[in-house]
C-alpha cells in the first residue's frame, strides 16, 4: 500500500519591511499613485542620467 | 506652485488631474475643494489673451466658491485654509473688490516670490511636526532653478514631449523622484 505523505506546509512568505518613505530636506514627500506611463525605475534612471551630465553645472549645497 | 506644494510634502490637486470629457470642470474643481482643506488661488492672470484681446476669469469663480465653502457650508468646510496671491499689492481692489479686506500675498510674478508665498503659508497652515517642517524658500528656489535646469533632459530620457507639455500626473511623479536626487546631488558636491 503506497504510504501517504501529508504535503508539506507552505511557509509563509516573508514579509518584506516597508520601505522608508521618501524625504526632501527632512519633509516626507508624498507618493503620487495617480496613473502614469512610467514606472518609478524610469523616472530614478532618467533623472540620475540628467543630473550625471550636468554634474558640473548643479550648485553645491551652501 | 506645483514644485513648491510638492517640496513642502503635500499632493497639488487641480483639475488637470482628471481627465473626462463628460464632466464640468467647476464641478470637478468644488468637489476637490471639498476634498481638500487648504486651497490656493492665484488671481494674478488677469491680462488679456493674445487671441481675443480678453482676460481669463476662472479664478474669480473658482474663489468665490472656495470662500462660499468656508462661510456657508457644512461644519467640515469652515475650517478651511486659503491663500490668495497676486502680482501687485492692492490691486484687486480694483479687480477683484468684493475681498478687500482679505490679506493677500504678492509674488510679484516672479518665481521666487510665488516659491516664498507658498511655502511660508505651507509652513504656518501644513500641520508639520515639530522639526519635520518643510525647507526654506532659498533652498526650495535653488533646487527648482536645478531641476528647471534638468527638465529638457529628464523629458528626453523618457522620450516624452517637450516638459512643459507632461500631463499632470507625470509632472508630479517625476518631482516627487528627482527632489531627493536633486538634494543628494548637491550635498554630495565636495
Amino acid at each position: 500500500m503506497p504510504m501517504r505523505i501529508a504535503p508539506k506546509p507552505l511557509s509563509k512568505p516573508r514579509r518584506q519591511p516597508p520601505k522608508p518613505a521618501p524625504t526632501y530636506r527632512g519633509v516626507r514627500l508624498p507618493s503620487i499613485d495617480g496613473p502614469s506611463r512610467f514606472t518609478r525605475d524610469q523616472i530614478r534612471k532618467a533623472v540620475a542620467t540628467a543630473i550625471a551630465k550636468h554634474a558640473d553645472e548643479i550648485p553645491r549645497e551652501d | 506652485m506645483c514644485f513648491t506644494i510638492m517640496a513642502c510634502g503635500h499632493i497639488p490637486r487641480c483639475a488637470l488631474d482628471i481627465s473626462d470629457s463628460g464632466a464640468v470642470r467647476f464641478d470637478i474643481i468644488v468637489k476637490m475643494m471639498t476634498e481638500c482643506s487648504l486651497s490656493i488661488h492665484d488671481i494674478s492672470r488677469v491680462e488679456p489673451d493674445k487671441v481675443f484681446n480678453l482676460p481669463r476669469l476662472n479664478m474669480a469663480p473658482e474663489l468665490g466658491a472656495d470662500l462660499g465653502l468656508r462661510m456657508q457650508g457644512p461644519a467640515s468646510q469652515k475650517r478651511r485654509k486659503t491663500l490668495i496671491l497676486d502680482a501687485e499689492a492692492h490691486r484687486y481692489d480694483r479687480t477683484l473688490s468684493d475681498i478687500s479686506g482679505m490679506d493677500i500675498e504678492v509674488h510679484g510674478n516672479s518665481v521666487a516670490g510665488v516659491i516664498r508665498c507658498v511655502r511660508d503659508w505651507l509652513n504656518v497652515n501644513g500641520q508639520f511636526a515639530v522639526g519635520k517642517e518643510p525647507a526654506g524658500a532659498a533652498a526650495i528656489h535653488a533646487d527648482y532653478q536645478v531641476y528647471h535646469h534638468l527638465a529638457a533632459d529628464i523629458a528626453e530620457g523618457l522620450r516624452l514631449d517637450p516638459h512643459d507639455d507632461l500631463p499632470h500626473q507625470d509632472y508630479l511623479r517625476i518631482v516627487e523622484i528627482a527632489l531627493p536626487m536633486i538634494e543628494a546631488a548637491r550635498r554630495a558636491k565636495p
